[in-house]
């Protein structure tokens, strides 16, 4: 298992007998309606992966690196360190719409979030990196809603087959987000069926599908340590 | 009786595997031409001619003798389309000998591509003993007259770069070149983007492949880049894609010394960039041909 950083997730998942906790070395869509925790829960997974060393391959779609790490901070989550050990390696997809010049680090790549084939190969680049310092490690894609805007659909689905299909291959675990009703309903469905796991937030309620067969939900709020789980039953 | 009845199995058994030995060299032939294909697409030429002259091998120890004057002619094609052409027509006449021996159809289309080669060779002949008469008459009047003639493919080059920037996607994979193998990064990226689809990404790797083949001297394969880019911008609808596609063969068509060719691809392509209204572009297309015509 991988160790998600939602406090009582792990234990929630564990408690099936299904699974032991957040399933290692698998894909997870994690969708749902706007302003539900869906970053949050990114940043708390990448940063708890971060705080035991695993390292993280993170594509930031909707926000630019320094609102990025705002946001993290906000919750007291702090990047710093794990940049300067080169654990993070973040791919910038949205910064260079805005036209203002960033230079590129070891750990620090800009691509355009139209432009879906360098996006890939910085991906690629990004992996090779992360996989040196660790062939156990976390991929987060945040979001698929930006994608969506600027491309074709079936282009994005065809995008994140291959992103997925590589990043697992490398041995990542991975989660990708997605805000729900910006694609047609047909993607949507192609969406959720592409990947391992789904876990659906609408804000108070956490529901967690797995291929593997479990069907759980669970209560959550958002606090000032990031998703907290409640109450929650297995269906 | 047994023994004989042993012998019988013995032969039955090594013609068995010898049947199975010449199917094996036989299908080890024909890959190696399907190598060498790829490799020739690729621009691979030495690859290419080695995997080639490996099949003749083959098929000359099978006793292939319609492969081998087929393969030998295909060996004459890559030699001429890199224009060694004395090599060429050696493996066409090998080629033709097979042909005529064995009254294949193919002999006509040799012997007419031997008849072209030996051309070439005598019109080039003829331009090197005059070209030894104007320089020696030059060197008479001007020394440095010759120096004109040199093509400046880094001047050049950097002229594409800029026209190439023009181009929104292209902006971002000419950032490929600074990598530390830019045709295989270049390479990977356009798989990428064939197989999620991306038609603007795929059509301008193809040029800035092209470019950088330019740079390297490989002027025909820049060419073959150039013109696929060319077939991609169409197939999308991009005009200005398709401008630059033009100017690049156009440039390239010069520097192959082709230039009535080379001139109709560059007025073409002004034509569209009248049409874009984009000063950037009509600029860096100017000062291309600046560079290129040495005005």
């Amino acid at each position: 298992m991988s160790e998600s950083g939602i406090p009582g997730l792990d234990e929630f998942l564990s408690s099936s007998g299904y699974i032991e906790g957040f399933p290692k070395n698998t894909t997870t869509l994690i969708y749902g309606p706007p302003k539900v925790g869906k970053s949050i829960f990114c940043y708390q997974f990448a940063y708890h992966g971060l705080s035991i060393k695993e390292p993280c391959l993170y594509v930031t779609a909707d926000d630019g690196m320094k609102q990025l790490q705002q946001n993290m901070i906000d919750f007291g989550w702090f990047l710093q360190s794990s940049i300067g050990e080169e654990l993070l390696y973040v791919i910038d997809s949205i910064s260079s719409l805005s036209g203002v010049p960033i230079e590129n680090t070891n750990t620090y790549t800009l691509s355009k979030i139209n432009d879906p084939t360098d996006l890939m190969v910085k991906v690629g680049l990004g992996t090779r990196f992360v996989f040196k310092k660790s062939n156990e490690f976390r991929a987060v894609f945040d979001s698929l809603t930006t994608p969506f805007a600027f491309n074709p659909e079936p282009m994005v689905i065809r995008f994140l087959k291959t992103y997925l299909r590589r990043l697992k291959e490398a041995g990542a675990t991975v989660i990708v987000t997605y805000t729900e009703g910006v694609a047609d309903e047909n993607t949507e469905k192609t969406l959720k069926s592409i990947v391992d796991n789904v876990i659906m937030l609408d804000g108070n309620y956490m529901t967690f599908k797995s291929s593997l067969g479990f069907i759980g939900t669970a209560e959550y709020k958002i606090t000032d340590q990031g998703l907290v789980l409640g109450k929650g039953e297995i269906l | 009786m047994g023994i004989f009845s042993g012998e019988k199995d013995y032969s039955t058994s090594l013609k068995e595997l010898l049947e199975q030995l010449w199917e094996y060299q036989e299908a080890e032939a024909n890959l190696m031409v399907e190598i060498a294909t790829l490799q020739y697409e690729n621009g691979d030429i030495d690859d290419a001619l080695g995997f080639l002259e490996k099949s003749v091998g083959i098929y000359h120890e099978l006793g292939f003798a319609e492969e081998e004057a087929t393969i030998l002619d295909l060996i004459g094609d890559v030699y001429s389309g890199n224009d060694d052409i004395s090599n060429a027509l050696e493996y066409y006449n090998m080629s033709l000998k097979l042909c005529l021996s064995l009254n294949m159809p193919l002999k006509a289309e040799v012997a007419d591509k031997i008849s072209r080669c030996e051309e070439h060779l005598r019109i080039t002949e003829d331009k090197v003993g005059k070209g030894k008469i104007d320089s020696d008459v030059k060197s008479d009047v001007s020394p440095d007259v010759d120096e004109a003639d040199s093509i400046d493919y880094v001047n050049i080059g950097k002229k594409l770069d800029d026209i190439i920037r023009l181009l929104d996607e292209s902006a971002v994979y000419s950032t490929y070149q600074e990598f530390k193998n830019p045709m295989v990064q270049l390479e990977e990226a356009y798989e990428m983007a064939h197989s999620i689809g991306d038609d603007n990404g795929e059509a301008a790797l193809l040029l800035i492949m092209g470019d950088v083949s330019l740079k390297e001297e490989k002027t025909k394969k820049s060419l073959e880049f150039f013109k696929r880019s060319l077939n991609s911008y169409r197939k999308i609808g991009d005009n200005k894609g398709q401008a630059i596609s033009k100017l690049m063969i156009g440039t390239a068509y010069f520097l192959l010394g082709e230039t009535e060719e080379g001139s109709d691809y560059l007025r073409k392509s002004m034509d569209i960039i009248k049409h874009l209204k984009d000063v950037n572009i009509e600029k860096a297309a100017l000062a291309l041909l600046k560079s290129i015509y040495g005005d």
